[in-house]
């Protein structure tokens, strides 16, 4: 096997130099080159437009290729749940091109093949004729996890099972295309081959006219009117949603993805919830009924009560409503029965019995050994076959030789029905850019179909294109997550009409409400506001007493930092056996950086990166990647080098510099939606909780370090600078309560966050029940209207046993509120947020 | 034999349960050899309905969901069956080692259903350490029945009820190496065993009669619900053997439900909400009337 080396460090010889320098691989099929180099004739238009072009031009477009993908955030996480890996998706700048004519074979195999596919599931869940007549011989299903008994006759009302199906086909040398394998349950991929073509539409935005390559829209549309067609309602609008395994599924972004194109709801498993055998969304609003769940959580996973118990990402119920009728799940449950390799070799037969047609694509060869005969087949030719389990998802292929030859035949002799035996293909290769030139790669093509009825699938006129990393590589799958290239299937005429982005809005359709707010992601944003400000508030009071420490020491500080100590101490962030005769480092050291310490900062930190992922979707690029960085800090290893103070020092800084930022982004990129309110509110009730605690501290028991004490609550507050202008001499309780307390100028005041609670709170009372006053906004009120009344020299009054009680039992008041405040709207707008765990099973 | 079977399971919360979804198999089945005459739920506090459908192996499945806050949630259910299992002839079942073949070959609908109870499942997996316990019962050509009765009366033997050696998730495998466990433990044991020799082996959940038999000893598993298994013979169909007393199944057995081990069975199973901590409590009584 020879490839010819690429042109490469040529910066500007034109294109056609590249291109007549450019050879596909010998005894593999090159899609864009023929064997003596000459382009095949459907390549002709594209490569004709780019012949002029430059190498510098060629980079530039890969270039562009990377910075839009990077700039929309498009990721893949790699499967391995150890590590939440993202990596930015790979997208060759060079497209992948189908002639017209080879679409037509292609597109009638798929929409066949998902044909024959619905027959069987609707067979193999009801009646099992083809398991009676061996035609399906019965142990491809009994023997297979997929099949899922508690789905048996849940048949849906239109005779739809597969209502998503994907297909990886590959290309021989001799030049036909083969199936590689079969996608059931909840096929992947769609939403980023849709992606790759906004990309490249950005990259090539008049070659991909010219070209006349189909468009993905229309496919997107039926996919859209397939979902809401199978609603079984009357009297109102259906509502579909989809359904994700959550953040730390590898596909999350293009399900977010799909979700936004689509107009329907992102959904986990405990967003819903199953009443009477219906289904819910829970909102802020209350809950909302769910007609049509299209499915990306494996089957085993969907119901704890049915299904797997251990599942957290289920919706207990779920398959009782299915049963009921009165929620259409897309994939059905159990729909991956038929996803297994052995099924390959049985599909010619199975397409006569059920469709009285040939099948019109071939799978690769493949012997189910579970049959005497094949299995012999397979241990003859062990030399040249691969062996794959049929039934573990993710198992290891063994390539000859890989094992002892001994060893796999003894595996296979005691457990055949679990294995296959399959010939290697030898994929076919496309050019596709890689350092600064043309290099050859291997590529396989997931196609997509989705039905318009049980006997009519719609094939998306384009694909998912995976491109091999190397070129050596001849493996039968294509690692997901390498290289991708969009697919553009070419049409004799000009492509239709219908436009990508926005899709079908007229201005009547304009909405600027957004999605419905699901009551998770309102409690998810609420908490997230609130770790925010404690973080904050933490991390101000850590490097106010790390400024201290570091300046040289005064007298009177010393009572300075045993009040930064000891309100760490009442902050939950210490121990109370913490102390001041402690060295200080060390206090900080527990208090700031150790995870061990369930009160520390960095504990905070680990619940905001736990909360963010599952609200990344209402958050802008910026804002998350500023988290993330902010998390990355604290996850890192210390600093070993300079004294710890310095470093500590360092540190809080970045991190108060990362919050304000993210404040920023808050205020300033997020739509001023209910997930935004919640945001804010969880900010702003942490703020009041947390001064009033503060001030109280300070003030409750006047004494000569009062002075320095409450120069610390100004830094703290943020409000020091502000003093200074007002006032020249030092701090002084009245005039620190007045500008914390009341002064509504100041944004860090409590009087200020209760101005901005209070039309929070107004906000949510519209959407709720106008005309109404909600206990939340009662409260909010109340104190609101307390505070501006308030007389600050009577709050700074010391009573004759030199205690200011009035001041301490007012500010234990705002906190108490606050408490108040937070259980309130809890039990308001949040109470569908529950978790739930499988109830104790009896032993016998 | 008449029997009325009242099988009560009561959860107590430390703090109370926001909603809970529950899915029972609690009525006995009608089959040959036992008639179910009548049956009926109690659940406090009362849901608002309680659905009833038939699963894949054609159990008869309630399922209801408390979606008020609550302390404890009881379910009774009470049956009254009649049972009368002839005696099984262990001489008239074919050498067992002629059955996997036919499984494997045979196409008419008992064999067919039969053939899915050969492969693992959830609690039951098959393998090396399995087959070669249960060789010693299974010489060539000895009748299918009166090896599995063999089986059976070894595990019978060898074996120490424990209900404290095992939990749910504990392997097959496992039980074999500490040959301790529960009923639960033993059936899956046995019939990890029997599909280990390609033999097509079921669970069964049901009751055993709590008062025995003038001049007999007490059986065990009589405080709560029990378990045992059933295997496939291609002439006689399902016979059932009682591992944790070893003994072929007769007229002390009624049977609740059958599946390929006990997740697809169990008598009782829900989901709680927002509740912390559960206790729970088990009785059951069985009768003769």
């Amino acid at each position: 096997m020879t490839s010819i080396e690429p042109a490469t460090g040529m910066s500007d010889l034109g294109t056609s130099g590249l291109l007549e320098r450019y050879r596909g691989i010998s005894e593999h099929w090159d899609e864009a080159v023929m064997a003596d180099g000459s382009v095949r004739p459907h390549w002709q238009p594209f490569i004709e437009a780019l012949s002029s072009q430059s190498a510098t031009e060629f980079q530039g477009r890969q270039d562009l290729c990377r910075r839009i993908l990077r700039e929309s955030g498009v990721t893949y996480t790699s499967s391995d749940r150890q590590s939440h890996d993202e990596r930015l998706w790979q997208l060759d700048s060079w497209p992948l091109l189908i002639s017209p004519e080879e679409w037509q074979t292609l597109s009638a195999a798929v929409a066949q093949r998902a044909h024959v596919l619905n027959l069987l599931l609707a067979d193999i869940y009801g009646p099992g004729k083809l398991l009676r007549t061996g035609d399906l011989p019965p142990e491809i299903v009994f023997a297979n996890p997929a099949f899922t008994r508690a789905a048996h006759e849940l048949r849906p009302a239109d005779g739809i099972f597969l209502h998503h199906y994907a297909i990886d086909v590959a290309r021989s040398p001799d030049g036909r295309w083969w199936v590689v394998g079969d996608s059931t349950d909840a096929p992947s991929g769609a939403g980023y081959a849709l992606e790759n073509r906004i990309v490249i539409s950005r990259v090539y935005p008049e070659l991909i006219r010219s070209c006349r390559v189909q468009r993905l829209a229309s496919f997107f549309q039926q996919v859209r009117d397939g979902l809401l067609a199978r609603a079984n309602v009357q009297g109102r609008e259906p509502r579909v949603v989809i359904y994700t395994p959550g953040p730390y599924n590898s596909t999350y972004f293009e399900q977010a993805y799909l979700a936004r194109y689509l107009g329907f709801n992102l959904v986990e498993g405990r967003d819903l919830t199953v009443r009477d055998e219906r289904v819910y969304l829970k909102t802020l609003s209350g809950l909302l009924p769910v007609d049509v769940i299209m499915r990306r959580v494996d089957s085993d996973f969907c119901d704890p009560l049915e299904l797997r118990t251990d599942s957290l990402l289920g919706v207990p119920g779920l398959l009782q409503a299915v049963r009921a009728g009165h929620v259409v799940v897309a994939n059905s449950i159990g729909a991956g029965v038929t996803e297994t390799p052995a099924l390959l070799p049985f599909m010619a037969n199975l397409c006569r019995r059920v469709l009285d047609e040939e099948l019109l694509m071939p799978p690769i060869a493949t012997w189910w050994c579970g049959q005497e005969d094949a299995l012999e087949t397979v241990i003859d030719q062990l030399d040249r076959l691969v062996v794959k389990q049929g039934f573990a998802r993710n198992a290891p292929a063994y390539l000859p030789g890989q094992i002892p030859k001994a060893e796999l035949i003894a595996r296979l002799r005691a457990n055949p029905h679990l294995y296959l035996g399959q010939e290697y293909v030898a994929l076919s290769t496309a050019p596709t850019w890689q350092d600064q030139g043309l290099t050859p790669r291997h590529l396989m093509i997931r196609l997509y179909a989705t039905a318009v009825s049980a006997n009519e699938y719609a094939v998306m006129p384009g694909g998912l294109t995976r491109a091999s990393n190397t070129g050596e590589s001849i493996l039968l799958s294509v690692q997901p997550g390498g290289g991708s290239k969009d697919t553009w299937v070419l049409s004799h005429t000009p492509p239709d009409t219908v436009t990508l982005l926005p899709k079908r809005r007229r201005s009547t359709d304009l909405s600027r409400a957004g999605f419905i707010l699901p009551s998770r992601l309102a409690d998810d944003l609420y908490w997230l506001g609130r770790y925010v400000e404690r973080i904050e508030f933490g991390c101000r009071v850590a490097r106010c007493l790390l400024n201290r420490m570091t300046r040289e020491s005064e007298l009177g500080e010393l009572a300075e930092l045993r009040f930064l100590v000891n309100l760490l101490v009442a902050d939950g962030r210490l121990p109370p056996d913490r102390s001041v005769s402690d060295k200080h480092e060390d206090v900080l050291d527990s208090a700031v950086f150790d995870n061990k310490n369930l009160g520390s900062i960095a504990n905070d930190i680990n619940k905001v990166e736990r909360i963010a992922i599952h609200v990344r979707d209402r958050l802008s690029v910026d804002a998350w990647r500023i988290l993330t960085e902010l998390c990355d800090d604290f996850s890192r290893p210390k600093a070993s080098r300079g004294p710890r103070a310095d470093w500590q020092l360092e540190a809080m800084d970045r991190a108060l510099f990362r919050l304000s930022a993210f404040r920023g982004q808050a205020a300033d990129g997020m739509t001023r939606d209910k997930g935004w309110l919640f945001l804010d509110i969880g900010g702003r009730l942490e703020r009041v909780s947390n001064l009033a605690h503060l001030l109280r501290h300070a003030l409750f028991r006047p004494d000569a370090g009062e002075g320095t004490r409450l120069s610390a609550v100004l830094e703290i507050a943020n409000s020091a600078m502000t003093y200074q202008s007002r006032y020249v001499t030092g701090p002084e309780a009245a005039r620190v309560l007045d500008l914390l307390l009341p002064d509504e100028t100041n944004p860090r005041s409590i009087g200020f966050q209760l101005a901005t609670l209070f039309q929070h709170a107004r906000t949510l009372r519209a959407a709720q029940t106008p005309a109404q006053h909600t206990p939340e906004l009662n409260l909010v009120m109340n104190i609101f209207t307390s505070i501006r009344l308030l007389d600050v020299d009577a709050l700074a009054h010391v009573n004759r046993k030199g205690r200011r009680t009035r001041a301490a039992s007012r500010l234990q008041s705002y906190r108490a509120a606050m408490q108040e405040l937070s259980s309130q709207l809890t039990r308001t707008y949040l109470t569908h947020v529950q978790s739930s765990r499988p109830l104790g099973e009896p032993r016998r | 034999m008449k029997y009325r079977v009242v099988h009560n399971t009561t959860y107590q919360y430390a703090t109370p349960a926001e909603a809970c979804h529950n899915m029972v198999r609690l009525s006995p089945r009608t089959m040959p050899g036992q008639t179910c005459l009548d049956t009926s739920l109690a659940i406090e506090p009362a849901p608002p309905r309680v659905h009833s459908h038939v699963d894949y192996f054609g159990n008869r499945v309630h399922s209801f969901a408390v979606m008020e806050p609550h302390e404890t949630l009881s379910i009774t259910a009470t049956g009254l069956v009649q049972v009368d299992r002839p005696a099984s002839a262990l001489a008239g079942s074919p050498p067992w080692n002629e059955v996997p073949h036919h499984l494997h070959h045979e196409r008419d609908d008992a064999t067919i259903d039969a053939l899915q109870y050969v492969y693992d499942s959830r609690y039951v997996r098959a393998g090396t350490a399995l087959r070669n316990f249960a060789a010693p019962s299974f010489p060539a050509e000895r009748p299918l029945l009166r090896a599995v009765l063999h089986l059976t009366t070894r595990i019978f033997k060898d074996f120490t009820y424990d209900p404290k050696a095992t939990t749910i998730d504990t392997s097959v495998d496992v039980v074999l190496n500490r040959r301790r466990g529960v009923c639960q433990d033993f059936a899956h044991l046995e019939i990890a065993c029997l599909r280990s020799l390609g033999l097509a082996a079921r669970y069964v959940s049901g009751y055993l009669r709590t008062k025995p038999l003038p001049d007999k000893p007490r059986l065990a598993g009589t405080d709560a619900s029990h378990a045992w298994l059933s295997v496939y013979c291609p002439e006689n169909g399902w016979i059932d053997f009682d591992p944790t007393n070893g003994c072929i199944v007769v007229e002390d057995h009624i049977t609740l439900a059958w599946g390929r081990d006990y997740h697809d069975v169990s008598p009782v199973k829900g989901i709680v909400l927002g509740a912390v901590g559960s206790e729970m409590t088990i009785s059951v009584d069985v009768a003769e009337v």
